[in-house]
């Protein structure tokens, strides 16, 4: 036993070898953080290796091992090169001109019989900045309804923020930390997963920030912390209720922010009135006095920020938690100032408006939760689904959305690798990679960045701007509307988002680490949200109680949605899942550096595995309400008691040959922010095979 | 097989106890004056400071004499009367026995004191004097304690914990003058009045003042010492020492010098009467003399020696060693065996950190730890009481290393096994 | 009768001190071992490892069959159970540390802050004790006397 922490750094500053003569810049368009890299290409051009670009501000040559495992992706046996078609199970080269016709007879075929709603787009990981204006476009003139990160990621984050502050994205850039005087992170173990960025907050610590990670496991970000609180799974809302309650009762929040910029305070003193801090410490298992102490800490050391990870947005309670931590800040008054806000991998740079004509709009028919999406394709109400990424490894109880999709009349699946969904595809589609494309990358800096394409294609992958384009056409489609390369996107993104006018690709290429957006015209860059203290909500004020008509309160993890019912002695566990740097995205498992550095297994206390009855390194079955999956033990006290943890996705297809994790979560969803989830599901554990003592 | 206990306190109980466990038919009997569950009177002081509920006072639970199958029988023994195996209770009843053990424990022993007849003026032994004093001192503001011993300090604390405004007069020059030497007296003198109590050293109440309430009752309004100083007070607590009763052998033919002595075995002159407790004069362990030892262990050693003897399984009692332990103002001391050595025999390392309320000091004589004292940090205190209790030759250089460090248990270090 | 209790040995152990961490968490409030150092009143664990001379030394509860700690205890907290075992009911204790200046081993450790006593509990509510478990060298066993002697003799 011990404790298990990977205590070497994860990122490393690499440098090229002398004789790496031409090296190409790029952004990475991994996890948002914006790392820039260079690519040293071998003789044929294809990717050698990855570095970090000690240019660029923002990762001063830092990287994880996302990138550098991109060469193994790009070239691997995994990569789809050619369209192909399935016939009688397998599949056969056919050309573009084949695919594209079958899908767009097919397409115009269900919109005529079935109405707009019988197609849906699941398309996580669409491409870059010119993929996704073209897929906007196409969405509108198909009234395609389209699934993407939203509802596995960001959707509980994006609508609470929004609710409370008009908009989804974080309000303040990642840099800014250095000059916050306390950053509270919760259910983030940032230093995997920005690792290339993380120097930001080990600088800020420096600098004299009090860096708190609030956390059920013990993660490498709590490992650099100046306090690590472990909170029971799933109770993060009673802290932050407890914290609200602390700092009103107290008078600790900023009177004069509140009656300036807030609506709702009363109601939000009501809603915490009864959360004590010794309320808080029975469902937390946090003592009270840290509690307490972090309350006077966030008071007095100003300005503030806050960053959360989806170890609270991916829960079934996530929203209370946002809520309360968000509005928790909001009172704090730590918006809109430098050093305070909300940072976040969330950093939309807006829509376009007015750029398709209103006879040309067609809506969509009928709209769904992604919940209600297993069901209607299940029941036959889809009949075609266009994937861009992996929603059977994605996706919550990923063995039914196999199914499910592999039950539709026509799959069609844009895809990087043949992963476990692309399998299930009628015609598969090779994509490129973003190395593959140019395109303006926001980060969680709040700047975009543009990339140049990097290396050739070397086959025949498509992006997803030319391959909507392209379908536009084929379907009959008013094609003129649509950018034909990532260049001439931008310009037109440009003139119809506001927020992106300001900034040009030469300016992008020209600024070191980018241009901050939102940004009209140049001057007019914004650096974080909010500092006129306007905000976008209808009152432009914070509204405090404007998450739901409900108020904030508190639900046990074992009550809320997914665990609702499951009786404890058959599920006497919690399972959950946690990022880890080399295995980010799905794409980043098709790589056999990723498999070497890490392995399937499931982390659990040492207590815990006393009870199941397992050691190190043995096979354990955790089953779930949704089903079940082997995996190796690894016994470690960084988890508590009781709650089992692994990587997210893996795949059958995978080069691990292995069930994904999500196929253990149900269909449930956060009912106040509406992510579906894939934390903290009830489960049971037992030794796999009879092994046990 | 009758036996019979005089007293239900440390000695009694676990003697009863002991008795029962080696002999599970036999009769047992115990009275006692009080008509109580087993307490203990070393908690009186944290019932009296507030600090524990009555309940906690009691060391068994309601079911211990019927679990037990102790007959219990409240009355108080004037009398032992050899010849005819009885005891006479004040009610005129004879109890007969066929193995008696004298647990009877000790009471306070008062000088006579000018105006002492008056209100205010309690002692603190047993509970009912505790509740007595609890319930007067509401209306105190101000007390004086009589006395620096462990029960002066205890009781002291307990009104402290209240509120009252209390001053500790002793005629000894220190605190605690029978368990713990002067420099560790100096140092909880020093933390009592960094809390607030006054401390009078080489001082004694001549005469207690009253004056007439309102009822025409006479109370105390202070003290007079023999310094001449007056001190206004409402209430005054008595603790200058205890004798033990041994009032009801007088007469009966069993040896009796301070307490009741006692053989190895807990046995007194008389065959088939015990004595075991504070009322129990058995041999020192250091010193192998016959002397009172008026502590809680030693009690319940002495009981435990007791029933395992009058239950017909021979046991040795290894003698008392005085050892004591007390938090006083939130400074723990423990000592054990000498407190000081005679001048010019042994040898004495010491330790002291004063402003950390740290002290230490250890008597080394014939190769041998003889005593101890550790003040502040008392952990693993019990490994050098035990190293005592052996009489057992320490490596000096063992003992030096405690001195400052924590106390480890010597294990397997060069221990050579003394004594018996 | 059967007294079951831990057993150090200390050829075996290489000082790594899990069992302590095992056993201080264990004995926490928050179930957590990130957060003992911050809980009031502080936890502190029932077994120590300590180095007196050239060997690992665990100082924790014999379970004494005549304890001087049950004899000290001036409360009634240290009692037997019916199995033999030394059982400490904290509740009934009020931090007069008799029971540590007898206690030969230095098993019993002060919570200055509780004001309470300290010692091995022997974890009854698990299957075998954390600490135990924690051990990967095997020098701490759990069992009753003759178990351990069964288990010691080859060694």
């Amino acid at each position: 036993m011990g404790s298990y922490v990977r205590t070497r750094a994860l990122t490393s500053s690499s440098e090229p070898l002398d004789h790496d003569e031409e090296l190409r810049t790029s952004i990475c368009c991994l996890c948002n953080g914006g790392c820039g890299i260079k690519i040293s290409l071998d003789q044929e051009g294809k990717i050698k290796a990855v570095f970090g670009d000690p240019e660029n501000p923002y990762n001063k040559g830092k990287i994880c091992s996302k990138p550098m495992e991109i060469a193994q992706t790009l070239y691997g046996p995994y990569r789809v090169r050619y369209p192909m078609k399935k016939v009688n199970g397998t599949f056969e080269r056919i050309s573009w001109d084949e695919a594209l016709d079958l899908i767009a007879q097919k397409y115009n075929q269900y919109i005529k019989e079935n109405g707009t709603g019988s197609i849906v787009g699941i398309t996580s990981k669409i491409g870059g900045s010119y993929s996704k204006l073209a897929h906007g476009i196409f969405s509108e003139l198909t009234g395609l309804v389209n699934y993407g990160t939203g509802p596995i990621c960001t959707d509980s984050e994006a609508n609470v923020r929004k609710k409370l502050f008009g908009d989804g994205s974080g309000t303040s850039p990642l840099s800014d930390v250095v000059n916050s005087k306390i950053l509270l992170i919760v259910g983030n173990n940032t230093a995997q997963t920005k690792a290339g960025q993380f120097h930001w907050i080990t600088e800020a610590k420096r600098r004299g920030t009090r860096v708190v990670v609030i956390d059920t496991r013990f993660t490498e970000t709590a490992q650099a912390a100046d306090l690590f609180i472990q909170i029971r799974p799933g109770t993060d809302a009673a802290l932050g209720m407890a914290l609200l309650n602390y700092v009103i009762k107290n008078g600790l929040y900023d009177p004069t922010f509140v009656s300036k910029h807030t609506n709702g305070f009363e109601k939000l003193v009501q809603d915490v009135s009864t959360f004590t801090t010794k309320r808080a410490e029975e469902i937390t298992g946090v003592p009270q006095n840290v509690i307490e102490k972090l309350a006077q800490d966030l008071a007095t050391l100003k300005p503030g920020m806050l960053f959360e990870g989806r170890g609270i947005v991916c829960v079934n309670n996530a929203g209370a938690s946002l809520w309360a931590f968000e509005g928790l800040m909001a009172i704090l008054g730590n918006i809109g100032k430098p050093g305070s806000g909300i940072i976040s991998h969330i950093n939309n740079t807006g829509g376009i408006s007015n750029l398709i004509q209103p006879n040309d709009v067609m809506k969509p028919d009928r709209k769904r939760s992604s919940s209600a999406l297993y069901k209607d394709m299940e029941e036959g109400d889809v009949k075609m689904v266009l994937i861009s990424g992996n929603p059977c490894a994605t996706w919550p109880d990923s063995a039914r959305m196999s199914k499910a999709i592999e039950g539709l009349d026509f799959v069609v699946s844009h895809t990087l690798v043949m992963d476990d969904s692309a399998v299930l595809a009628d015609i598969v589609l090779p994509a490129t990679h973003w190395l593959e494309e140019a395109g303006a990358q926001p980060s969680v800096h709040r700047v975009l960045q543009w990339k140049n394409k990097t290396v050739e294609i070397r086959g025949e992958e498509k992006s997803g701007g030319d391959f909507y384009r392209l379908l536009a056409e084929r379907m009959g489609l008013n094609s003129s509307y649509f950018p034909d390369s990532s260049e001439s996107a931008w310009e037109l993104e440009r003139k119809h988002n506001k927020n992106v006018t300001g900034i040009s690709r030469e300016r992008m290429l020209a600024t070191p680490g980018g241009v901050h957006f939102p940004c009209s015209e140049i001057g007019k860059e914004n650096v974080r949200l909010f500092a006129n203290g306007v905000f976008k909500t209808s009152s432009g004020k914070v509204e405090l109680t404007g998450v739901s008509d409900a108020p904030l309160d508190y639900v046990d993890t074992f009550d809320a949605p997914g665990n609702n019912g499951l009786s404890r002695e058959e599920f006497p566990y919690l399972f959950s899942t946690n990022k880890v740097a080399s295995h980010y995205h799905t794409e980043c498992q098709y790589s056999d550096w990723a498999n070497e550095m890490e392995q399937p297994y499931v982390e659990m206390h040492p207590l815990t595995a006393l009870e199941i009855g397992v050691k190190e390194g043995d096979k354990v079955r955790v089953e779930t309400v949704a089903g079940s999956i082997v995996l190796a033990a690894k016994i470690t006290q960084s988890v508590p008691r009781g709650f089992l943890s692994t990587q997210p996705y893996f795949g059958l297809q995978s080069p691990y040959r292995q069930a994904p994790a999500n196929t253990l979560f149900p269909v449930a969803t956060d009912p106040v922010g509406g992510n579906l989830i894939s934390k903290n599901i009830m489960c049971n554990a037992k030794a796999e095979g009879g092994q046990g003592s | 097989m009758r036996y019979l206990i005089i007293g239900n306190s440390a000695a009694g109980v676990f003697a009863a106890e002991t008795i029962r466990g080696l002999d599970p038919d036999g009769q047992i009997t115990m009275i006692s004056n009080e008509d109580c569950l087993p307490y203990s009177r070393c908690l009186t002081s944290y019932y009296l400071g507030n600090e524990i509920s009555e309940e906690m006072v009691y060391i068994r639970d309601k079911a211990f004499y019927t679990e037990t199958g102790i007959d219990f029988q409240v009355g108080y023994v004037v009398r032992v009367d050899v010849d005819s195996k009885s005891v006479l209770l004040d009610s005129g009843e004879k109890v007969t026995y066929d193995k008696l053990l004298i647990a009877t424990g000790s009471s306070p022993f008062n000088p006579p004191l000018e105006g002492s007849g008056i209100e205010g003026i309690f002692e603190l032994r047993t509970l009912d004097d505790a509740k007595a004093v609890a319930e007067f001192a509401l209306k105190v503001k101000s007390a004086v304690v009589m006395g620096a011993g462990l029960v002066g300090l205890k009781g002291a604390h307990g009104l402290h914990e209240l509120g009252i405004s209390v001053t500790i007069v002793g005629s000894a020059p220190q605190v605690l003058r029978h368990s713990i030497d002067v420099e560790s007296a100096e140092i909880l003198t020093r933390r009592l009045e960094e809390d607030g109590y006054r401390v009078l050293l080489n001082t004694k109440v001549t005469k207690v003042l009253g004056e007439e309430d309102a009822d025409g009752r006479m109370s105390v309004s202070g003290v007079l010492l023999n310094t001449g100083e007056q001190i206004p007070c409402q209430m005054i607590i008595r603790a200058v020492g205890v004798r033990p009763n041994v009032k009801l052998v007088s007469d009966s033919g069993v040896s009796v010098n301070y307490g009741i002595i006692v053989d190895d075995e807990m046995q007194t002159s008389v065959k088939d009467i015990y004595a075991a407790g504070d009322v129990a004069e058995a041999s020192d362990l250091l010193s192998g003399e016959k002397s009172v030892n008026a502590i809680w262990p030693s009690a319940t050693e002495q009981g435990t020696v007791a029933g395992c003897n009058m239950a017909g399984v021979k046991r040795k009692y290894l003698g008392s060693l005085a050892v004591n332990s007390a938090v006083i103002s939130g400074v723990g001391i423990i000592s054990a065996g000498l407190v000081n050595l005679p001048p010019g025999e042994g040898s004495v390392l010491r330790a002291y950190e004063p402003n950390k309320n740290f002290y230490r000091k250890f008597m080394i004589k014939d190769g041998r730890l003889v005593g101890m004292i550790m003040v502040g940090d008392i952990e693993g205190a019990g490994i050098l009481s035990g190293l005592i209790r052996k009489r057992a030759k320490v490596d000096p250089n063992y003992l030096n290393k405690m001195l400052v460090n924590p106390i480890e248990y010597p294990g397997y270090l060069p221990v050579e096994r003394g004594g018996q | 009768m059967r007294v079951q209790k831990l057993f150090f040995i200390s050829k075996r152990c290489d000082g790594c001190r899990a069992c302590e961490v095992a056993c201080l968490e264990k004995h926490s409030q928050s179930q957590s071992i990130f957060m003992t150092k911050m809980e009031q009143p502080s936890p502190q664990p029932r077994i120590k490892v300590k180095r007196p001379g050239n060997q690992y030394w665990a100082t924790v509860c014999q379970h004494c069959t005549d304890s001087m700690c049950v004899r000290a205890c001036m409360t009634g907290a240290m009692q037997y159970s019916p199995e033999g075992e030394v059982f400490h009911n904290t509740n009934k204790c009020v931090g007069c540390w008799m029971c540590i200046m007898v206690c030969p081993f230095g098993a019993i450790a002060p919570l200055n802050e509780a004001k309470k006593a300290s010692k091995c509990d022997l974890c009854k509510d698990e299957k075998i004790p954390p600490c135990v478990a924690s051990c990967s060298r095997q020098a701490l066993f759990y069992g009753t006397p003759e178990e351990y002697e069964m288990k010691v003799a080859g060694d």
